[in-house]
């Protein structure tokens, strides 16, 4: 049988910082791919990104080229099946600062707005729960408040890894081409 | 003043990684030794458990034996990967945790399913009414936990809650990428093909569908990944579904595609707007 490769979930911030050019991320992004096309991983891609990713791009002439990506077959689109939604729905009753007196204070420590800091929201919960129900290796993102989660408890709990790429060298310089 | 010897100088404590230990005793005020098939029985189930919590968590792992004793009668083993054989000190900590958690509050603890539940349950109904039962975590800083009628109520509840939850099966429309395995396509009435989803080796999703016209499609997409779409079909706690009736099918493998590289810098967002803060403005503002 062969060996199960790992799957690693994007958040939209990684596809969108991508088509932006943004030079903070674009390099450690593109430093994934390999791995993906040598089969030793899978890049999960939940319906909800997909969903905010080309309605971003419709219209324009990203729409193309983004759908030309998804056609990748290293990419496995994630169905939020009713066991996301109900894990989805656990997750937004647990992480809110109503519940939880003290998340919110940590969440800010760790760098989130004072905003963001009060739950977690339902679009953010639907991608954590795919990555977990998936069993997912890690849910890749840039985003402050899932990666406090991540570092806070889920990563202990779950062995889920919420976090920026991983990435042996520091961002450079690169050519970009504005469309 | 005399000089230490390299042998007097104190060496770093290697630290032991957890470990977790199921211990039988026979009840207060018996002087007799425990049951070994008692004991074997009941240690066969307590690892079953185990097993099926790792699994549930998604970790390959094989449980080793950390000691083995009569203390009465005493095992104690640890979680270590299948290819490395590295410890896995979280998955302890995570059933040790979670056993603890249930015990109070009777509600599925993270990690834990239907299917580790209830082998859980098995595990503590066959607790033998003349003998202690104790779990611990390897460590003299937890006090053991005690198997007892309690226990017993709360994984009921706990396999209660969790069967509330979501139906046995259930159907939602989706798609489905995987390698097209094994085409069977002879008979008109049960057309239907195998689908092999890569983050799953063992399994094959059975898909079939009606429109004949399916089988040109499938007969060069054959061997190659390709996107189902239609009403896949879930079984409870299993990720990926069991039956497809599938409506259309799209072969990757003869698709135009474009790299990540393709992607850079090909739209800029409005106001100068960075990737994170543009998400957030989508998601805050429900």
């Amino acid at each position: 049988m062969p060996n199960k490769p790992d799957l690693d979930v994007w958040d939209s911030c990684c596809l969108i910082g991508v088509l932006n050019g943004e030079k903070d991320k674009v390099p450690a992004l593109l430093a994934q791919m390999p791995k993906f096309e040598s089969g030793d991983a899978v890049l999960g891609v939940p319906n909800g990104v997909i969903s905010e990713v080309v309605t971003l791009a419709d219209g324009t002439s990203a729409a193309e080229p983004l759908k030309r990506f998804l056609a990748n077959s290293y990419i496995q689109t994630l169905t939020p099946t009713v066991e996301v939604s109900i894990r989805s729905g656990q997750l937004q009753h647990r992480f809110d600062s109503r519940r939880m007196p003290d998340l919110r204070v940590k969440a800010i420590a760790a760098g989130c707005s004072k905003n963001q800091a009060l739950r977690l929201r339902s679009k953010d919960a639907d991608i954590l729960a795919t990555a977990l129900h998936y069993k997912a290796a890690r849910l890749t993102t840039y985003d402050p408040f899932l990666r406090f989660l991540g570092q806070e408890y889920i990563t202990k709990e779950t062995g889920l890894v919420i976090d920026i790429p991983p990435t042996s060298f520091l961002p450079l310089d690169f050519p970009v081409e504005k469309g | 003043m005399a000089r230490k010897s390299p042998s007097d100088e104190k060496k770093p404590r290697k630290r032991t990684p957890p470990s977790l230990s199921l211990h039988v005793e026979p009840a207060e005020g018996e002087r007799r030794n425990v049951d070994a098939e008692q004991f074997f029985m009941l240690a066969e189930r307590w690892l079953r458990s185990l097993k099926a919590f790792a699994s549930d968590t998604g970790k390959h792992v094989k449980w080793e034996i950390v000691e083995l004793k009569k203390a009465s009668a005493l095992v104690q083993v640890r979680p270590v990967e299948m290819q490395s054989l590295k410890p896995i000190p979280s998955l302890v900590r995570q059933w040790d945790k979670g056993l603890r958690e249930l015990q109070k509050t009777g509600c599925p603890p993270q990690g834990f399913t239907s299917a580790s539940l209830q082998t859980l349950q098995d595990f503590v109904r066959a607790v033998p009414t003349d003998s202690t039962v104790t779990l611990g975590d390897g460590t003299k800083k937890k006090k053991p936990f005690l198997v007892n009628a309690e226990t017993q109520r709360r994984v009921e509840e706990a396999i209660a809650s969790v069967s509330l939850l979501a139906p046995q099966e259930y159907s939602v429309r989706g798609k489905l990428r995987g390698r097209i395995a094994i085409l069977n396509s002879w008979n008109p009435e049960e057309r239907s093909f195998r689908l092999q989803v890569t983050l799953a080796p063992g399994k094959q999703v059975v898909c079939t569908y009606r429109d004949e016209h399916l089988v040109n499609q499938l007969g060069s997409g054959f061997e190659g990944v390709a996107e189902v779409d239609g009403l896949l079909h879930y079984r409870r706690e299993e990720v990926w579904p069991h039956r497809v009736e599938v409506d259309a099918i799209r072969v990757l493998a003869r698709e135009q595609v474009a790299s990540l590289r393709d992607l850079v810098g090909i739209l800029q967002l409005p106001r100068g707007q960075d990737s994170v803060s543009y998400v957030r403005s989508l998601r805050d503002a429900e």
